[in-house]
């Protein structure tokens, strides 16, 4: 297992230099720079000031010792300037860092007890009206793009019943923070969840109905075992194998769902933020949010492997 | 007498029929006392069914503004200091300056005369400007706001090393050339001669100085004294704990979000009615939209899109302002477009009342030349250029017009509106014979790349409402032909003159002068004066008009007046 790990580790390194190059050619091939997005079209600014500026923000060294220079920072936790706003990255990553957090961890949840939840009816009451509903629904959601969905959730549940806020994660002198921010965090959290929540109503009704019909669950019928103890301790947990490989690899579909997300609820965590990297140009930002991203896909991919050998102790690992 | 007791018992009645200390059966038999006849009882009963509600004084107001929703300007709560630091490129965060700051003369909300913040009363008298400031200002930490502050406000302006955009607003000060030379580090033309006393020597009229005034924040001295002028803008009062002596004091900044601030109990004018005052920055107009549907924001920004939700919310009004002149603006140093007859043929062309009574729907007025919107500037000869194609292909064929190349119509605000006004436009050029490609600046650059070196053909592009006339000779005179491309020696002249004297009338004569010129040139073609529209919460009373200006805050606001209601 621990040689499984290392080279794990090691590949992933691979992958991380790998995506680091890649979206530094990309936004080097992007027309335009910082310089550029920075000054209006209002603005009387000459030629000459902006070479200036581009000498200022080191714009005028070639793109591969940029690169270089970079990479030497990045490796020891140093992402440099945010361009727009000449603040570290760090620092500005780890502020925004937690607001999404709570954003990917409520609509996380959600979608695990919602998801399982809904898959396991379903299965069991296959063929059923609920079954039908499920599926309907579990559709539905698969199929609506994000942002229309958060439009249509202000629509209604803000707009027309007025029962949560439309944006932001607080109001102005709230007496209690915590549940201002539950409050806040309800619609964005369930329009970000309800794809994911869709995948694992999906997965978890076809994983326990494949379960449901195995011989071993016909022995513990016959053992006597009660309907509920039968699905819960013999079928689900057996489910559940795919199911975790399931969250797993989605994490990273929250994680950029969560860029759409943010920006239609105005929820200022790193989607928003990468949003308006991109729309500045402000590359060292952009590279450093990219890899960022790239780090939770490896990650999650990872955890998803050894997560499957916990849970399933038939799969071993390089022994 | 009589008269008089009867209008002041009737109107106590219609009150006290409002506020619900009366029962409409009372209110019936009262009137009926009064001997009022059928119809002034029934307009009784509906004064007490409606009653007006109250304005009263404490509350919360929310207001959100653009943060790019509809194309326009303003700014957002970024992490970016330079967007709160107004010194080097004029930031984004009007608003916040508006209530947080105190400036020594702000514009009247009509944008015709000037009216005093911090100065009580002023004089312009040829090289001599004197200042009267009010007596009790404060700082928002206490301490005194004196003529020294402001006094120290211009010398750090006009100082090279703070790089700031306002430093040129003091050029005709005298020991101006000295500060920026390095052989002094104040102007010997600015004094305090007593706490509530600023003079001003300059070395020849200047009416461009007190316009100048109305974008200037006074700082304060005892916070930044000693500074590193080159770093000024990095100054922590920018973003946190910040200094002003305007009506609202910031109370927290949050990144992206919002901008809360209170209200100043010592504030000159007097403590803002309101308590509490936040500012949201959307980056979407539905969504800031629907926060206002909701009534957490009480003002929100919209387009002419958005006209059927707005005009079907009935706690809702549209306010207006003007935005600015759209135009396009032509490269008059392309050998193509170098010709006036070819410019004023494109000007002929172009349908402008039907695009502003059916893509603008009525928000926005036909126009021929710059600064509409100020009255007084305006000639009365102006050629409005009526839609003529005939005409417009009359004048090319005299100029010679080939038509036989596809120049490239850049635009750069992203909204569907524009691109459909863009469309329009390029229909209406196609079919006199002048064929444009449109493309939309996505920020890549090439536009500006094209801008600077000069190989651009036409954009299209807006100024907000420029305040001061002086301003325009910053794109149209020939200290900006390097860039701008146009250069007259007359219209020059005529603004120089306007320059030099503070007569309004006779500014006014210069003026017309010099925008006659520009209506006859074209080095724009100025096609309409677009008007923002703000929806309002009716809860909200700014005063009249209403203290919207283009995209944000008005210049004058009297902030401390707004009430609420409950």
């Amino acid at each position: 297992m621990r040689k499984y790990l290392i080279q794990r580790l090691l590949h992933s390194l691979v992958i991380l230099l790998g995506v680091s190059v890649l979206v530094f050619t990309l936004v080097e091939l992007a027309p335009g720079d910082i310089v550029d997005s920075m000054i209006s079209p209002e603005m009387f600014v000459t030629p000459e000031v902006k070479e200036q500026l581009r000498r200022e923000y080191g714009l005028d060294e070639p793109a591969p010792i940029r690169y270089v220079r970079w990479l030497g920072r990045a490796v020891q936790g140093d992402f440099g300037y945010s361009l727009a706003s000449r603040r570290p990255i760090r620092d500005i990553i780890l502020d925004r860092l937690p607001i999404s957090l709570q954003l990917v961890g409520f609509a996380l949840v959600i979608s695990v007890v919602l998801g399982i939840g809904t898959g396991v009816i379903a299965a069991v009451k296959q063929y059923s009206w609920i079954d039908y509903l499920v599926t309907l629904f579990a559709f539905s959601w698969l199929s609506v793009p994000g942002f229309f969905l958060g439009m249509l959730m202000i629509y209604i549940f803000a707009v027309r019943l007025n029962w949560f806020p439309a944006f932001g994660t607080s109001t102005a002198g709230a007496e209690n923070p915590f549940l201002d921010r539950l409050h806040h965090l309800v619609l964005p959290g369930v329009t970000l969840g309800l794809e994911l929540t869709a995948a694992l109503t999906r997965y978890t009704r076809s994983s326990l109905l494949e379960v449901l019909h195995s011989d071993y669950m016909t022995t513990a019928r016959a053992k006597g075992l009660r309907e509920r103890v039968v699905i819960v301790r013999h079928g689900l947990r057996n489910a559940l194998i795919p199911i975790i490989t399931v969250i797993a690899l989605r994490l990273p579909y929250l994680i950029s769902g969560a860029v759409v997300i943010e920006t239609v609820f105005q929820w200022p965590g790193l989607g928003f933020l990468t949003l308006t990297a991109a729309n500045q140009k402000d590359y060292p930002l952009i590279m450093a949010l990219a890899l960022a991203v790239t780090v939770v896909v490896v990650a999650s991919s990872l955890i998803a492997d050894i997560a499957y050998s916990l849970v399933d102790p038939r799969i071993r690992y390089g022994d | 007498m009589t008269q008089d007791h009867e209008v002041t018992t009737f109107d106590r009645l219609i009150a006290r029929a409002a506020d619900g200390s009366i029962s409409r059966r009372e209110l019936v038999k009262r009137a009926g006392a009064l001997g009022l006849g059928a119809p002034l009882v029934a307009a009784l009963l509906n004064a007490a069914e409606s009653g007006p509600a109250r304005a009263q004084e404490g509350g919360e107001v929310t207001l959100s503004f653009d943060a790019g929703a509809t194309g326009g300007g303003g700014g957002k709560p970024t992490e970016d200091i330079l967007a709160y630091c107004r010194l080097i490129n004029g930031g984004t965060q009007f608003e916040l300056d508006r209530m947080v700051d105190i400036r020594l003369v702000t514009l009247s909300a009509d944008l015709q005369s000037y009216v005093g913040e911090l100065a009580e009363s002023w004089t312009l008298d040829g090289t001599n400007v004197t200042f009267k400031l009010r007596p009790n200002a404060t700082w928002h930490d206490g301490e005194p706001l004196t003529a020294s502050d402001v006094v120290f406000t211009i010398n750090l302006l006009a100082t090279p090393a703070t790089k700031s955009r306002w430093g040129v607003t003091f050029r005709s000060v005298k020991g101006y050339q000295e500060l920026q030379d390095g052989t002094a580090t104040t102007m010997s033309g600015v004094s305090a001669p007593d706490d509530l006393t600023v003079v001003l020597e300059l070395t020849e009229p200047d009416s461009g100085l007190l316009p100048g005034f109305m974008f200037i924040s006074i700082l304060p001295e005892h916070i930044f004294q000693g500074v590193d002028l080159s770093k000024v803008c990095e100054h922590p009062n920018w973003t946190q704990n910040r200094i002003g002596a305007g009506p609202f004091k910031l109370v927290r900044l949050l990144p992206n979000e919002r901008i809360e601030m209170e209200a100043f109990d010592n504030y000159v004018l007097g403590r803002p009615k309101i308590d509490k005052l936040n500012l949201l920055f959307f980056q979407s107009v539905e969504t800031s939209l629907a926060a206002f549907q909701q009534g957490t924001n009480l003002v929100a920004p919209m387009t002419v899109l958005n006209l059927d939700l707005v005009e079907s919310l009935d706690f809702a009004e549209i306010v207006t302002t003007p935005a600015g002149t759209g135009a396009i603006w032509v490269n008059t140093a392309h050998p193509d477009w170098s010709d006036k007859r070819v410019r004023q043929a494109m000007s002929y062309a172009i349908d402008r009342k039907a695009i502003c009574e059916s893509l603008f729907r009525g928000y926005a007025d036909p126009v021929s030349s710059e600064i509409p919107y100020l009255p007084w500037t305006q000639p009365a000869d102006l050629n409005p250029y009526d839609y003529d194609p005939d005409r417009a292909k009359a004048l090319l064929q005299e100029a010679g017009w080939k038509g036989d190349t596809t120049y490239t119509l850049w635009y750069y605000y992203p909204d569907r509106l524009t691109a459909t006004v863009m469309e329009a436009v390029q229909q209406y050029l196609d079919a006199v014979g002048i064929r444009v490609e449109l493309r939309l600046d996505d920020g890549s650059g090439v536009r500006q790349r094209e801008f600077d070196e000069g190989t651009w053909h036409l954009i299209y592009g807006s100024y907000g409402a420029q305040p001061a006339p002086s301003n325009l000779s910053v794109i149209f005179g020939c200290q900006a032909q390097s860039t701008w491309t146009f250069c007259n020696p007359e219209f020059d002249a005529a603004m120089e003159a306007a320059l030099r004297t503070y007569d309004q009338d006779e500014q006014a004569q210069y003026y017309q002068k010099a925008i006659k010129i520009l209506n006859e040139e074209l080095p724009w073609i100025w096609l309409f004066d677009r008007k923002n529209l703000i929806a309002v919460n009716k809860k909200l009373n700014t005063g009249d008009p209403p203290a919207f200006g283009p995209g944000h805050i008005l210049y004058a606001n009297n902030a401390h007046l707004w009430t609420v209601e409950e």
